[in-house]
């Protein structure tokens, strides 16, 4: 560290407001100063660069891009829903998906989609992921994808003409494979 | 009484002999700050580590329990060659982070201890963060984590100034005005300009809107009227540090208000951010300033020397 610089003991300058002692300054040196010059311009550079020409994997210099996307008003809000059998429930189910349930949230799931699409037996491990997370709970013999989509209107959601589309399904009987897309 | 412009050199206290003379723009990043609002700061800093890898930003450890095959490197990992989480290294990083950051709000070691909680945090938020999701608030707090140890010893009641401090201080104040001002160009870029009409909130109502906010999906052009502020201010967030110390504090005050609204509304907060900004107020007259005010209320007579602000005002923008 460089923060050797040489402490000066100075007259109080700002107008007698603070006691009538003497205070001490702490200086840095030059190359004190030249590192941490240095430091900044390289996170500048890195965080310019990655808003204007980065994505999400040049994480800490990604984009800050939380609610950057325009939506239509007239689109539709789609979300990808979790649904699974049992044994002893052999009717899909919608379970929350969630670091705590499948090792996975939403999103992350969401982003994945072309990895299911690819290679769908991936959902088997969800099933795996829960036995590990909640060992108390029955083992899932299924899973299933479903993509959620509400539309809109104006901006104005249309809840009652939300549809659910499969999208991907693992059962363990019955193997894996791609429903829609 | 302060602005940027306040921290030109003859306001600061004299060079010593032999130094080279001062540009403004040195002389505005290298200030000499209070070293108490330093050691204020990273206490908060590192009460936050703690709060956040417990429970506010916890559920990265249950990475995990995914299968590696999830897991989807950042370019950080791949440089670094991280692997895939275990259950054994997500708590490792947490609890790591734990220990560190309680052993450096005390003080002690701020450098090592600093550097080590710095390292397990961001090793968390990594693990967290490769497998398919970034949260997009957490990088501006790896600036905080990884310069305020550098500048070494400081205590809560420390009367010495510092350019180090100063520098750390500006550079978290700097970082955290930049997300915003980023946020924007990130808006322009991936949404176009014609993000300000688009229905990006009323979207976030209808997946995370809570009681506060769902009347407004029956008022669209409210949400856009939003809209349009919000990348408005983002726009000219740089302004803040060409304002007057009284005008910053204001805008910073500003700031936290819309956080409040954006978390009673679709309950997201970008709590890293928020200990950021903190760099901006004068933290280290904060308990002086309430042990005054408790002394008050308890009718005591308070001790004129108690009046006197450790930090003289108007010098510490």
């Amino acid at each position: 560290m460089t923060q050797t610089g040489v402490a000066v003991r100075a007259a109080d300058g700002d107008g007698g407001r603070t006691p009538s002692t003497t205070r001490t300054t702490l200086r840095l040196s030059a190359v004190g100063r030249a590192w941490r010059a240095g430091v900044v311009a390289v996170l500048a550079v890195g965080f310019v660069a990655g808003s204007l020409v980065g994505d999400d994997h040049w994480w800490p210099f990604s984009p800050w891009r939380m609610f950057s996307t325009s939506s239509s008003p007239d689109g539709a809000v789609r979300v990808f829903v979790l649904e699974v059998t049992t044994p002893n429930e052999p009717g899909w189910r919608e379970v929350p998906i969630n670091l705590w349930v499948v090792g996975l949230n939403r999103a992350e799931l969401e982003g994945r989609w072309p990895l299911v699409q690819e290679r769908p037996e991936v959902l088997v491990t969800l099933a795996d992921a829960h036995a590990r997370l909640e060992p108390e709970q029955e083992r899932w013999d299924g899973v299933r994808l479903v993509r959620r989509s509400t539309p809109m209107a104006g901006g104005v959601p249309d809840r009652e003409a939300t549809t659910d589309q499969p999208l991907a399904v693992w059962t363990a009987d019955g193997g894996a494979q791609v429903l829609g897309s | 009484m302060s602005s940027a412009t306040d921290h030109r050199p003859d306001d600061a206290s004299p060079a010593p002999a032999g130094r080279p003379g001062r540009g403004r723009l040195s002389a505005w990043l290298f200030w000499d700050a209070p070293l108490a609002r330093v050691a204020w700061l990273r206490l908060a800093v590192y009460a936050f580590v703690v709060v956040d890898v417990l429970w506010l930003h916890s559920t990265g450890r249950y990475h995990g329990a995914a299968d590696p095959v999830w897991y989807s490197p950042l370019v950080l990992g791949d440089w670094l060659g991280v692997p895939a989480a275990t259950v054994l290294l997500a708590e490792a990083t947490r609890w790591g982070s734990v220990a560190f950051a309680l052993a450096a709000m005390t003080g002690r070691a701020p450098r090592m201890l600093g550097w080590a909680t710095a390292l397990c945090w961001i090793w968390f938020q990594y693990i967290a963060f490769a497998y398919g999701k970034v949260d997009h608030d957490r990088a501006d707090f790896l600036v905080a984590l990884l310069l305020l140890p550098t500048v070494g010893a400081a205590h809560l009641s420390d009367r010495r100034r510092s350019e180090a401090a100063g520098f750390a201080l500006r550079a978290v104040q700097l970082m955290a005005i930049a997300t915003y001002f980023l946020a924007a160009v990130a808006k322009i870029r991936f949404g176009g300009w014609e993000w300000v009409q688009s229905a990006t909130i009323a979207r976030a109502v209808v997946r995370r809107g809570t009681v506060v906010s769902e009347w407004m999906l029956d008022v669209p052009w409210l949400l856009q009227a939003f809209q349009w502020g919000l990348l408005g201010a983002e726009l000219l967030s740089p302004v803040i540090f060409v304002l007057a110390l009284r005008w910053q504090r204001r805008v910073v005050g500003a700031w936290y208000l819309f956080h409040l609204a954006t978390y009673a509304a679709i309950t997201i907060a970008f709590w890293p951010h928020l200990v950021m900004m903190l760099a901006f107020l004068p933290l280290e007259r904060a308990l002086p300033a309430a042990r005054r005010r408790w002394d008050r209320l308890r009718g005591r007579e308070v001790d004129r020397g108690a009046r006197q602000p450790l930090v003289a005002p108007g010098r510490d923008g």
